[in-house]
């Protein structure tokens, strides 16, 4: 019951948006009924999902490698004192970049290829991840580590068994909150140099005035962040079982 | 007996020049209060921080020794259950990490601490006595040539710690277990220790049975601290070959004390009168005897305490429950005691 209260403001607004539509009949204003059928024929025609599926590729690659490194690296600047005090400072210069200031330099460097998008999610999701992963496992109460090798853990073991277990719940964080931003980052980048995806059909429809397809990836956009981040949480909630 | 662990001038940020030797099987108590680095002694042993001097277990030095060689098992104050594992699993944790059988050990700990119904539970689904329990089932699991427990039972009920320490005690005579034991309780020390160590600032100011701790305390601040016996501040007034006369400070009361090579007449000192030693009577007896009137009745657990004023001066009497009904309804009694009672503390 709960759970459907918050049905109600999306149906509320469903109708507004379909009435304040059918009263001001104008292209630049489509109502919700006209926005869905022009979905299901960008389906049908294969040109919505050509477009999603090149999106979902480059966020998917990019997310994961960057995903991947920004786990291993958190966890050696967490768990070594000294790596950590050699490249925090590095990696504190870098981080407060925004993702996408990087285009230009990269737009340069690699050329407007497959790989440039990948690189800008790479980029998004490293340091936030690597970020929280060295944060999590520096929070480690270090009394458990001193248990562990108390009971005769070795210290790579006591990292695998013990820390990383624990910093768990904030590495997990990070990955949820970087699947919805490599969404976000991916349909900015497309829009401005990429010319495939569901942000540059958003800027040929612009182009067009085609409102109705822009507001079809809009809501595709929104689902996709909400699924991204949705199932991360349910990934955090069955993995960490144990705190509830 | 031979000595399990042994610390030669242990010095650190806290600790000053330590000297101490436990003996194998010894349930050894360090009492103190907060800060006075019963916690650093433990850390010094499990190798957690850094020290100069020597520390030696069942004859090794611990020097560079790391923590995972060390044979250590460590009850944290926390207790430091690991929360992603299962009861059955924090318990094996150490056995499989140093790749030994362990289904069959875990069984008998979960077996002797009554543990099996909890045994897939995590630890957020336990109760504070339960989680005392897994701690001590797995730093045990290990086998370790010693125990050491950091304030186990300070964070529970007085029910639960008192079940906790019975268990304790039990568990360590059945397996003779050398167990370092910190707290700041001094009734825990007193129920659980074969000797106890009382720490202060760094030092250790005396070592001891119960007895001799909480009887004869060695210096003013563990009087102070374990508030078990009256300390008489006063004066040597007369000396003669076996006994001398001491005047209490504040009162008119002057007692008789056996004499001591080192006690110099016209010089302040302090006496400590422990109350077990002090005889209350309906006719005066003994070397010094007073007559006192009854302030105070404090039940205990067999006995009561009673506290008489003299003068304008207190003392705490400790007398037999049985004793009770003859002092109910009397204002006055005699407090009696022998010349041998008192004792000089530094």
């Amino acid at each position: 019951m709960k759970k459907l209260l918050g049905l109600i403001p999306i149906i509320i607004f469903i109708l507004l948006w379909e009435i304040s539509a059918k009263i001001n009949s104008n292209n630049l204003f489509p109502s919700f009924t006209e926005v869905i059928k022009e979905g299901f024929f960008l389906i049908k025609s294969g040109v919505l999902i050509e477009n999603f599926l090149a999106s979902l590729y480059r966020a998917l690659i990019g997310y994961a490698l960057g995903a991947i490194m920004g786990i291993i690296v958190g966890t050696i600047i967490g768990y070594n004192k000294y790596i950590d005090s050699t490249l925090n400072p590095i990696i504190s210069i870098i981080y407060p970049i925004p993702a996408l200031g990087w285009l230009p330099i990269l737009m340069l460097w690699i050329g407007i290829n497959e790989i440039l998008p990948i690189a800008i999610i790479f980029i998004c999701s490293f340091f936030p991840i690597c970020y929280n992963t060295s944060y999590g496992i520096k929070n480690v109460d270090k009394n458990y580590i001193y248990v562990a090798q108390l009971l005769g853990t070795s210290k790579f073991k006591t990292l695998i068994k013990v820390v990383l277990p624990l910093a768990l719940g904030n590495i997990l964080v990070g990955l949820r909150l970087e699947a919805g931003m490599a969404w976000r980052v991916i349909i900015a980048a497309e829009m401005i140099a990429i010319p495939t995806g569901i942000g540059a059909l958003m800027m040929r429809s612009e182009s067009l005035l085609r409102m109705d397809v822009i507001m079809v990836c809009l809501l595709v956009f929104s689902i996709m962040t909400f699924l991204s981040e949705k199932s991360l949480l349910y990934l955090e909630k069955k993995v960490i079982k144990w705190q509830t | 007996m031979a000595n399990m662990i042994q610390i030669k001038n242990l010095s650190n940020f806290i600790l000053n020049n330590i000297n101490l030797s436990v003996k194998k099987g010894e349930l050894f108590v360090l009492l103190g209060p907060n800060g006075a680095g019963k916690t650093t002694i433990l850390n010094a042993i499990a190798g957690i921080c850094n020290y100069t001097g020597t520390i030696t277990i069942d004859g090794k030095p611990m020097e560079g020794v790391p923590m995972e060689t060390r044979d250590i098992g460590y009850v944290f104050q926390g207790l430091l259950l690991f929360p992603h594992l299962t009861v059955y699993e924090n318990i094996a944790f150490g056995l499989k990490m140093r790749k030994k059988p362990y289904a069959k050990k875990v069984e008998e700990l979960l077996h002797l601490f009554n543990l099996q119904k909890l045994s897939k539970r995590y630890p957020t689904h336990l109760s504070g006595g339960e989680k005392q329990k897994v701690a001590l089932a797995r730093a045990l699991a290990i086998e370790p040539k010693i125990i050491l427990m950091d304030e186990p039972f300070n964070k529970l009920d007085p029910t639960t710690a008192s079940y906790m320490r019975d268990e304790l005690k039990q568990i360590q005579e059945n397996t003779s277990i050398t167990t370092l034991f910190v707290t700041h309780n001094q009734f825990e020390a007193k129920l659980l220790a074969n000797r106890i160590a009382v720490f202060h600032n760094g030092n250790i100011e005396q070592i001891g049975t119960p007895t001799e701790i909480f009887h004869y305390p060695k210096t003013k601040f563990i009087a102070d601290f374990i508030r078990a016996t009256n300390i008489l501040n006063g004066y040597v007034r007369k000396i003669n070959s076996d006994k001398f006369e001491f005047n209490i400070e504040n009162s008119n009361l002057s007692i008789t004390v056996k004499n001591q090579p080192f006690i110099e007449g016209g010089k302040n000192i302090q006496l400590s009168l422990p109350p077990e030693n002090i005889t209350l009577s309906l006719t005066p007896e003994k070397d010094n005897h007073f007559l006192g009137f009854i302030e105070n009745i404090k039940f205990l657990n067999n006995k009561a305490e009673v506290e008489v004023n003299m003068e304008g001066f207190k003392l705490k009497a400790f007398a037999p429950i049985e004793y009770i009904s003859f002092l109910t309804g009397r204002n006055s009694v005699w407090v009696c005691f022998s010349k041998e009672t008192p004792y000089y503390i530094q």
